[in-house]
C-alpha cells in the first residue's frame, strides 16, 4: 500500500486507472473535469487498455456506455450536475438492461441560477433512476467507493452512482491509502456478463419494446436486484477489508451508542460533524451518516437510532413542496417509534455550514418545520 | 450478385415483424444486411422500425441488436464498437465484426437600412415576403434577382458593429455573416470576427450578364402615310437617343402635331444629337436651345416607356436587361444630359454625378451602374433632387480594424456602437447576399443561416469504425406523421395541415447526406429502395471501408405519404426519375452519380399520386408547384457541376 496526496477527482481517476476498464467516455464538466483529465493523461501514457471515447455531449457519453457495456464490456464515465441530468433520458434505460455501468458523480448544484459549487440536487433528482447510490465523505472513501460499485454492479447487474461533493472532496488535497495495482485487480476481477452483444453466435435484441403485458415485470426484476444490493455492498466490503483494514456498511455510525441527539447527513459535511463530535466530546451526541442511498437502508437507520431521542436531518438539497430527500426516507425508517425528527436544509450552491451550526443543531431544542441553516434572511 | 443469389441469402430480418404492408424499410434492411460478408451488431433508433420488429419476447432480429432511445442510435453504437476494439485487443472476441445503425423518422440589419430590389431601395422594415431583390452570386459576383422567403424581425438593445468608410457603411448584429472578398469568390465571416482581422477586403463592384440586342423594333407601330414600314433602329443609336430623351427630353403635342424636344444649350452637343437622329432616320431642327423632331409614334413610345413628367422619368426595365457595353452607350447620354463631372482642385480623377427629380429614375439609375460594375452615393436633397454620385474607382476596399493614420485624424473604420431599436434580417431564395443603403453608401452585405446535429455528427466526427443508414420515411412516422426537417416543402402533416392560410409545410427538407458529407467521412451515399442492387453495391462498398459510412436511403410510407400499399417501389422510382431524389455517393471526397434520367420527368409526376401533396393541385397552389420544380432543378444542377 502506498499513500499519495490526492484530491477526489484524482482518486477517482487513480481507482478507474486500477480497475483497467474496457471502455470509458469522456465529456467534461465542472467540478468533475479533473477525473477525465487525468485518466485521459492515464490512456495517453498507456497505462491502461482502455478504449477512450471522447464524446460530444453527456447525453452520448452515457449512450456509449450502454453500447459498451450492453456489448459485453466493463464501462465508466463521470459527470456534474447538467451534465447528469442531461444523461437522464437514456440514463434510465441501463437499469432495464441490466448493464452494471459505474458513473462517478462530483455533485454539483443544478441550475437555475447556475452555480458550479456543492449541493445534492443533481444526484437527488436522479434518486427514483433505477440507479444503486454511495455518497462518499473523503477522497479515501471515494477510492474505495468506486472500487466496491465495481463489485456491487456486476453482482447485481444494476448500474451505479459514486457521489462525493463537488470542489469540497473533488478538489481537496488529501492523503489517499492506495493499494498496489495487482491486489485491485484481483479485487475486481474480470467482467464475464451472460449475455452480451458481442457473442454473435448467441444473438439477442436488448432494449426491445415492452408493452402492457411485460414492462411491469421488467420493473419488478429491477426492485429485485435492488434489494440484493446491502447484501452485496456487506460480502465486497468484507473483501476489501481484508485489503485495507477499514469497515464498508451501508451506514456509518460515530458516538451513537449513549446519544439522545443524533444528525444524519450524507457525504463531506459527517467529517465536520465528527470534528465537533472530537471537540465537544459529549457523549449524549451522535452521527449516523449515510452511505447507501439508494436502495435505502431503512432498517439499519431503524436500529441504528433505537436509543436516540431527537434526531435532526441535514439535507443539501430540496424537494421543493414536499419534505426534503433524505429527511423524507428518515421519517419512513422511524415510522411508529415516538421520536422527534427535525429537518434542516443547508449548504445550496456551495454555501459553507461551519461547526458553529452544527453544534448549534445539536443544542437546539425546537423540534417543528424544517429550518434552513446559513440562509439569509 | 443477381436477383437469384441475392434471393437465396439468409434474411437477418425474419418474417413476422409488424411494419405496415407496403412499408420499404424492411426491405431496405434485408438488402443491407445481405450485403456484409461478417457478422453484424445492430443498433436501432426509436421509430417504426424498432416498435414494429422487437415486440417483447419475439423479435425480427437474428443478429445482436440494441435499442437505447429515440436519438442515440449512433453514440450507442460507438459504444459498443470502442467496446469490440477493447475486447479484441484482449483477445476476448477473434471474429471479425461489422457494426450497423438504423436510424430514421426520426445576423441583421438596422431598422434605417434600405435594401435594393426590383423597383429600387426599400427600407428594410417595409421588406415583404416574396419581394424580389437584387442580390449577388458569391461564386460568380454577377447580379442576380431573387426572391425574400423569409424575414426574421428582432428587438435588441445592444452593442451592433459599425462598418463605416467613404465608401461603405453597415450596422449590423455581431454574428452577423459578412461577405469579404477572398481571390476571386466571397467568402462569409460573421461581423465580430472583422476586429480579429488587421485589414478586410470589401468589393463593390459586381458582374452583369445581360442580353444582346442589335436592332430596336417597336412592336405596335401606327403607320406613318410617307413610311413605307415600320422603324428599325441600331440598338444603340436607340439607347443613346433614350439617354438623352431621359435627360434632357419632353414630350409636347399640339394641333400642330407630336413635338419631341431635346433641350440643350451646349452647341457641341446639339451637333451631336442632330447627327445621332438624322442617322437614325428622322428629320430633326435645331431651335435656340434644342433639338425637335415630330413623331407620333416615337412619341407614344416615349410616353408608354419612359414618362412625361420629369419626376415620373425612367429607364425602360427592357434596357437595364441588356448587357454592359449596351448599358454603356444609355449611360454615356444620360450623363451628358443631367450628369456632371466636376475635377476638383487637388484631384486627378473627375468627381461623377447624376441629377435627377425622379425616384424610379434615380432607382434605375442605381441599377444601371451597378450593372456596369461601378458603385456609388445617394443623397436626397431637401428640395427632393435625388443626387447620385458615382464611383468608378475604389471598387476593392479595405477596411482596417487598427491604423494608425486613421487612427490619428480620429476615424475608426471598425467599431461597436450601441442600438436600441429593431434589426431586420431577410432570408434569400440564393446567394444569401443583399445590396444595400445606409447613409447614402451603397455596399454588399450577407445573411444568417444555421445548422445543428449531434449523436451522429459526434460518433462521424470522433470516426468510428460503422455504418450508419437512414431510411428517410420524410416525417415523424412512428407518432403518426408529423413535420420533421425531413419533410419536403409542401407536405401536409399533421403539424404542417393544408389549411386556408398554410399549405403544408413552408420550408424545404434539409439535405442530411450533404450535411454527413461535410464531415469528410470515407463513404457518403444516397439510395432509393426500388434499386435493389444500386442499394445493395452502396451497402457493399459501405461494409468495406474502415471508418464510419453512411446511406440515405428514401423510404416511403404508405400511411403518411398516403399512398396505396403497392405504390411503395413506384413511387421511389418516380423520386429518381423526376430528380427530386438523386442517386449519388462521395466516395473519399468524390461525386459521382449513379443514375442520370433519360428523360426528366416534371416533380409533380413523383408528388401527384402522393395524398399529402393533393392540396398543391389546386389552382391557387400552382406558385408551390413552381417552387418546388425549381428547387429540384437547381439542386440537380448543383449535384451535376458536384460530380463532373
Amino acid at each position: 500500500m502506498k499513500k499519495l496526496a490526492l484530491s477526489g477527482a484524482e482518486a477517482v481517476a487513480e481507482a478507474m486507472k486500477q480497475c483497467n476498464p474496457d471502455v470509458v467516455a469522456e465529456y467534461p464538466i465542472t467540478p468533475q473535469t479533473p477525473i477525465v483529465e487525468n485518466f485521459s493523461k492515464f490512456v495517453a501514457d498507456g497505462l491502461v487498455d482502455t478504449e477512450l471515447i471522447s464524446v460530444e455531449s453527456e447525453h452520448s457519453a452515457v449512450s456509449a456506455v450502454i453500447g459498451a457495456s450492453a456489448a459485453g464490456a466493463r464501462a465508466m464515465t463521470a459527470t456534474s450536475s447538467q451534465g447528469l441530468i442531461l444523461m437522464f433520458e437514456s440514463l434510465v434505460v441501463a437499469p432495464s438492461l441490466k448493464l452494471p455501468i459505474v458513473i462517478n458523480v462530483v455533485n454539483r448544484a443544478l441550475s437555475g441560477p447556475i452555480n458550479i459549487h456543492c449541493d445534492h440536487s443533481d444526484s437527488m433528482a436522479l434518486k427514483d433512476s433505477g440507479w444503486i447510490q454511495l455518497y462518499s465523505a473523503t477522497p479515501q472513501e471515494v477510492y474505495e467507493n468506486t472500487l466496491l460499485a465495481v463489485k456491487i454492479a456486476e453482482d447485481v447487474e444494476l448500474p451505479i452512482l459514486v457521489c462525493q461533493d463537488g470542489f469540497i472532496v473533488s478538489h481537496s488535497i488529501e492523503k489517499v491509502e492506495i493499494l498496489e495495482d495487482d491486489k485491485v485487480s484481483k479485487f475486481v476481477g474480470e467482467y464475464n456478463p451472460k449475455n452480451y452483444l458481442l457473442n454473435v453466435d448467441k444473438p439477442f435484441t436488448a432494449g426491445p419494446l415492452c408493452l402492457q403485458d411485460s414492462y411491469f415485470e421488467v420493473k419488478k426484476e429491477q426492485e429485485d436486484s435492488m434489494k440484493k444490493v446491502k447484501q452485496s455492498l456487506l460480502k465486497h466490503g468484507k473483501e476489501l477489508s481484508k485489503l485495507t483494514g477499514r469497515e464498508y456498511d451501508v451506514i456509518e455510525k460515530y458516538n451513537l451508542d449513549n446519544a439522545d441527539i443524533a444528525i444524519i447527513v450524507l457525504s463531506s459535511t459527517a467529517s465536520t460533524v465528527k470534528a465537533v463530535l472530537d471537540r465537544l466530546g459529549n457523549e449524549k451526541f451522535g452521527l449516523l451518516k449515510v452511505n447507501l442511498f439508494r436502495p435505502f437502508p431503512y432498517e439499519e437507520i431503524k436500529e441504528a437510532l433505537k436509543n436516540v431521542k431527537h434526531v435532526a436531518v441535514l439535507d443539501r438539497s430540496m424537494s421543493f413542496g414536499a419534505n426534503a430527500p433524505l429527511y423524507s426516507e428518515v421519517l419512513s425508517s422511524l415510522f411508529g417509534t415516538n421520536k422527534k425528527v427535525q429537518s434542516y436544509v443547508f449548504g445550496l450552491g456551495g454555501r459553507d455550514i461551519f461547526e458553529k451550526d452544527i453544534e448549534n443543531v445539536f443544542n437546539s431544542k425546537e423540534f417543528g418545520d424544517f429550518k434552513y441553516i446559513g440562509v439569509k434572511e | 450478385m443477381n436477383i437469384k443469389k441475392f434471393a437465396e441469402q439468409e434474411s437477418k430480418l425474419v418474417s413476422g415483424h409488424r411494419s405496415c404492408a407496403g412499408c420499404a424499410f424492411p426491405i431496405i434492411i434485408r438488402t443491407v444486411m445481405k450485403a456484409s460478408k461478417d457478422p453484424l451488431v445492430v443498433s436501432l433508433a426509436t421509430g417504426c422500425l424498432e416498435v414494429t420488429t422487437t415486440i417483447h419476447p419475439q423479435s425480427s432480429w437474428n443478429v445482436p441488436t440494441i435499442h437505447n432511445t429515440f436519438l442515440n442510435a449512433a453514440s450507442t453504437l460507438s459504444g459498443v464498437e470502442s467496446a469490440y476494439r477493447a475486447l479484441k485487443k484482449k483477445g476476448k472476441i477473434k471474429k471479425e465484426i461489422k457494426f450497423l445503425a438504423f436510424g430514421g423518422d426520426g445576423g441583421c440589419y438596422s431598422e434605417d437600412t434600405e435594401i435594393f430590389t426590383e423597383n429600387g431601395f426599400i427600407p428594410v422594415k417595409n421588406m415583404e415576403v416574396g419581394k424580389k431583390i437584387w442580390s449577388v452570386n458569391p461564386k460568380t459576383n454577377n447580379l442576380e434577382l431573387t426572391f425574400i422567403e423569409k424575414i426574421f424581425k428582432y428587438n435588441v438593445d445592444e452593442k451592433l458593429i459599425r462598418v463605416k468608410s467613404k465608401f461603405i457603411d453597415f450596422l449590423v448584429t455581431q454574428d452577423h455573416n459578412v461577405p469579404i472578398k477572398f481571390k476571386n469568390e466571397y467568402k462569409f465571416i460573421k461581423a465580430s470576427e472583422l476586429f480579429q482581422r488587421a485589414k478586410t477586403p470589401f468589393t463593390r463592384s459586381f458582374n452583369w450578364k445581360g442580353k444582346n440586342l442589335k436592332y430596336y423594333k417597336p412592336t405596335k407601330i401606327i403607320k406613318k402615310t410617307n413610311q413605307k414600314e415600320s422603324p428599325k433602329f441600331e440598338i444603340k443609336n436607340w439607347l443613346e437617343f433614350l439617354g438623352w430623351f431621359i435627360s434632357e427630353g419632353s414630350l409636347n403635342y399640339s394641333k400642330s402635331g407630336y413635338l419631341i424636344r431635346i433641350y440643350q444649350s451646349n452647341k457641341k452637343n446639339r451637333k451631336e444629337i442632330l447627327k445621332l437622329l438624322k442617322k437614325m432616320g428622322l428629320s430633326p431642327f435645331e431651335c435656340n436651345r434644342s433639338v425637335d423632331f415630330q413623331s407620333k409614334q416615337i412619341y407614344n413610345i416615349l410616353l408608354k416607356d419612359c414618362g412625361k413628367l420629369s419626376k415620373e422619368r425612367r429607364i425602360p426595365s427592357w434596357v437595364l436587361e441588356l448587357d454592359k457595353k449596351l448599358l454603356k452607350h444609355i449611360y454615356k447620354t444620360l450623363m451628358k444630359g443631367d450628369g456632371s463631372s466636376l475635377i476638383q482642385k487637388g484631384r486627378k480623377n473627375p468627381h461623377l454625378r447624376y441629377i435627377t427629380v425622379s425616384k424610379k429614375l434615380m432607382n434605375n439609375f442605381v441599377e444601371l451602374i451597378l450593372k456596369l460594375g461601378y458603385n456609388g452615393t445617394v443623397k436626397k436633397r431637401k428640395d427632393g433632387v435625388y443626387i447620385i454620385g458615382i464611383n468608378t474607382m475604389y471598387l476593392n476596399h479595405i477596411i482596417y480594424s487598427k491604423r494608425k493614420l486613421y487612427e490619428k485624424q480620429g476615424i475608426k473604420q471598425l467599431k461597436e456602437e450601441h442600438y436600441k431599436g429593431q434589426v431586420y434580417c431577410p432570408q434569400l431564395q440564393k446567394n444569401h447576399t443583399v445590396i444595400i443603403k445606409r447613409n447614402n453608401k451603397i455596399s454588399l452585405n450577407g445573411n444568417s443561416y444555421d445548422i445543428g446535429l449531434q449523436s451522429l455528427s459526434g460518433a462521424l466526427e470522433r470516426g468510428h469504425d460503422f455504418v450508419y443508414v437512414l431510411y428517410d420515411n420524410e416525417s415523424y412516422c412512428n407518432t403518426g406523421g408529423q413535420r420533421s426537417s425531413a419533410t419536403p416543402l409542401g407536405a401536409n402533416t399533421t403539424t404542417t395541415p393544408a389549411g386556408k392560410v398554410h399549405q403544408g409545410k413552408e420550408e424545404f427538407k434539409k439535405d442530411i447526406t450533404k450535411i454527413v458529407a461535410a464531415h469528410n467521412i470515407p463513404y457518403v451515399a444516397q439510395a432509393a429502395v426500388h434499386n435493389w442492387m444500386d442499394l445493395y453495391k452502396k451497402a457493399e462498398k459501405a461494409f468495406a471501408v474502415k471508418g464510419p459510412a453512411f446511406i440515405n436511403v428514401l423510404s416511403p410510407c404508405q400511411l403518411n405519404w398516403k399512398i396505396k400499399p403497392e405504390m411503395a417501389i413506384k413511387i421511389s422510382k418516380l423520386a429518381t426519375e423526376t430528380n427530386f431524389w438523386p442517386l449519388y455517393e462521395i466516395e473519399n471526397g468524390v461525386y459521382k452519380l449513379n443514375y442520370k434520367p433519360a428523360k426528366v420527368k416534371p416533380v409533380e409526376e413523383f408528388l401527384k399520386p402522393q395524398g399529402r401533396f393533393k392540396h398543391l393541385f389546386k389552382e391557387e397552389n400552382k406558385r408551390i408547384l413552381e417552387k418546388i420544380q425549381k428547387h429540384v432543378d437547381s439542386e440537380w444542377d448543383k449535384l451535376l457541376k458536384l460530380s463532373e
